[in-house]
């Protein structure tokens, strides 16, 4: 494996986003969105909090707003990735340029893992942008109490994490695909799968419910935002993530075959 | 430099390429020339090294195309039927990847592009994005990615679809002269063009080599043109499955 090539295919996806209006059309629209999120989620929590306070009840904790926020972020990123994902693989086939990358001196991995870090790179951008909300929580919350910020860093190596696990799957689903739409669908519905799983696992009993749990990606990032960092956590994504890249490694390499 | 031995690629049941056969030594230029179908475009997506042979040996440069891919791939510059290019990017910036993609080292890039740039007309146009060149000046760029890393062996697949009467003649000397340095497989609709521009011809009919010689050897000093020659030996070739009626363009 040649990192300098994974460099070069990297480096070529990154421009190709901002060379056309995706990259800006999806930052934009996932900030904005967020945003909003964030101002309605305070808004909700100013309320409830004066309704608690009338009723001589618990106030609700920065941390309970954060878990309900950055669970939405979560939901968000389902919609998003799948767009950043989608052209990863049949733009080339679109425009007839993935003859050019397989008769080229690379190997198969070397795409691979160029296409996937550009996705997530651009995945990393959207969530270090959301990085103001904390900061703007720190410096705003009464009595000066902000969020714990090793919470705020397990939640984001969650978020990172889910990222490159959705990425992943959506290159697996890019490669496979011929058009961006069927990738698009395909993507969804498989991210939406592993949305399900939750409430699968709520509904179930026994050895089932506890394989269910461990597969829900919800109920992995649950643990992380409230600032656990489990083994069993890092082998889901790790090996999601590993399992998705082989599938799209083996994907590719049947392109000789399938064109 | 190129070896192809009973070279077999079959397509579920359909059957390609059936055991061919064929050397092309350094400096030549081959002309591959047969109907749509015949196995031109299969013959260099195998020799680039894109596709795998169903069966058979081919050596190019040195290297085994199964063995060691990426030496072949080093050593071939290849411009499929549609130019593979990315609109969004301009053309010196996508000659620029291509080079690096095909591992020239990093000090020669710009050397290299400006070569190429030069030699295949884009002087006046490095700089504009690719989308918005025209067909011709796109097959231009498609060429020029071809050359770009120097490879020793080039293969072109039509290199002058498209492109207006001036560009074909100019394509045609810019192949002319590659011989010096490469050794150039094209393949091509266009019969004059074989006699213009190659010194061998390779006729391939329904995955089979029916002649390997040169432009002469075609018409046998009998005094027919190129065109009746085609269309004898094509329409000789029995089960074709239907022999050209019109004289192919």
């Amino acid at each position: 494996m040649n990192f300098g090539n994974i460099f070069k295919i990297w480096k070529k996806e990154i421009k190709s986003y901002f060379y056309t209006p995706m990259a800006y059309v999806f930052l934009g629209a996932f900030s904005f969105v967020i945003g909003i999120m964030f101002l309605l989620f305070l808004r909700a929590v100013d309320f409830y909090q004066k309704q608690q306070s009338m009723m001589g009840n618990e106030a609700i904790t920065i941390d309970r707003f954060c878990e309900a926020f950055y669970g939405n972020m979560n939901m968000l990123l389902l919609f998003v990735v799948p767009f950043f994902t989608m052209g990863l693989f049949t733009d080339e086939l679109k425009k007839n340029t993935l003859v050019l990358l397989l008769t080229s001196p690379i190997r198969h991995i070397e795409i691979v893992l160029g296409k996937f870090f550009s996705g997530f790179s651009m995945v990393a951008i959207m969530l270090l942008l959301t990085l103001i909300f904390p900061v703007f929580l720190t410096l705003y919350s009464q009595g000066g109490n902000g969020p714990d910020l090793g919470v705020v860093f397990t939640t984001y190596l969650g978020l990172f994490l889910i990222g490159a696990f959705y990425v992943a799957i959506g290159l697996f689903w890019s490669s496979v695909s011929s058009t961006p739409l069927i990738a698009v669908m395909l993507t969804f519905a498989t991210l939406f799968g592993f949305w399900l799983i939750s409430f699968a696992a709520q509904s179930s009993a026994g050895t089932l419910q506890a394989i269910l749990n461990q597969l829900a990606v919800v109920e992995q990032f649950n643990g992380l935002m409230k600032g656990i960092v489990e083994a069993k956590t890092l082998a889901f994504f790790f090996s999601g993530i590993g399992l998705a890249l082989f599938l799209t490694h083996r994907s590719v390499e049947s392109y000789s075959w399938r064109t | 430099m190129i070896e192809v031995q009973k070279l077999v690629k079959n397509y579920g049941n359909h059957v390609a390429l059936r055991s061919i056969s064929f050397k092309v030594a350094k400096g030549e230029i081959v002309g591959l020339l047969g109907p749509n179908g015949a196995g031109k475009s299969t013959t260099m997506k195998i020799l680039s090294g894109f596709m795998p042979a169903t069966s058979g040996e081919v050596t190019v440069a040195g290297h085994n195309v199964l063995d060691n891919p990426l030496e072949v791939k080093r050593n071939v510059g290849y411009l499929p039927e549609h130019p593979p290019v990315y609109p969004e990017l301009r053309v010196r910036e996508y000659l620029d990847y291509v080079a690096s993609l095909k591992q020239v080292p990093s000090s020669e890039i710009k050397a290299k592009v400006d070569f190429v740039i030069e030699k295949c007309g884009l002087k006046n146009r490095a700089t504009q994005i690719i989308g918005t060149l025209s067909k011709g000046y796109q097959q231009r760029v498609g060429i020029a990615q071809a050359l770009v890393h120097s490879p020793q062996v080039v293969i072109l697949d039509e290199p002058t679809v498209g492109l207006d009467p001036v560009q074909i003649v100019e394509i045609r000397n810019l192949i002319k002269s590659l011989a010096e340095a490469h050794t150039v497989i094209l393949s091509t609709h266009i019969l004059p063009e074989v006699v213009m521009t190659c010194n061998r011809v390779l006729l391939i009919n329904r995955g089979q080599i029916l002649v390997d010689g040169s432009v002469e050897s075609l018409t046998k000093g009998s005094g027919e043109s190129l065109e009746q020659a085609y269309l004898r030996i094509v329409s000789q070739d029995v089960e074709v499955m239907s022999a050209p009626t019109t004289t192919p363009a």
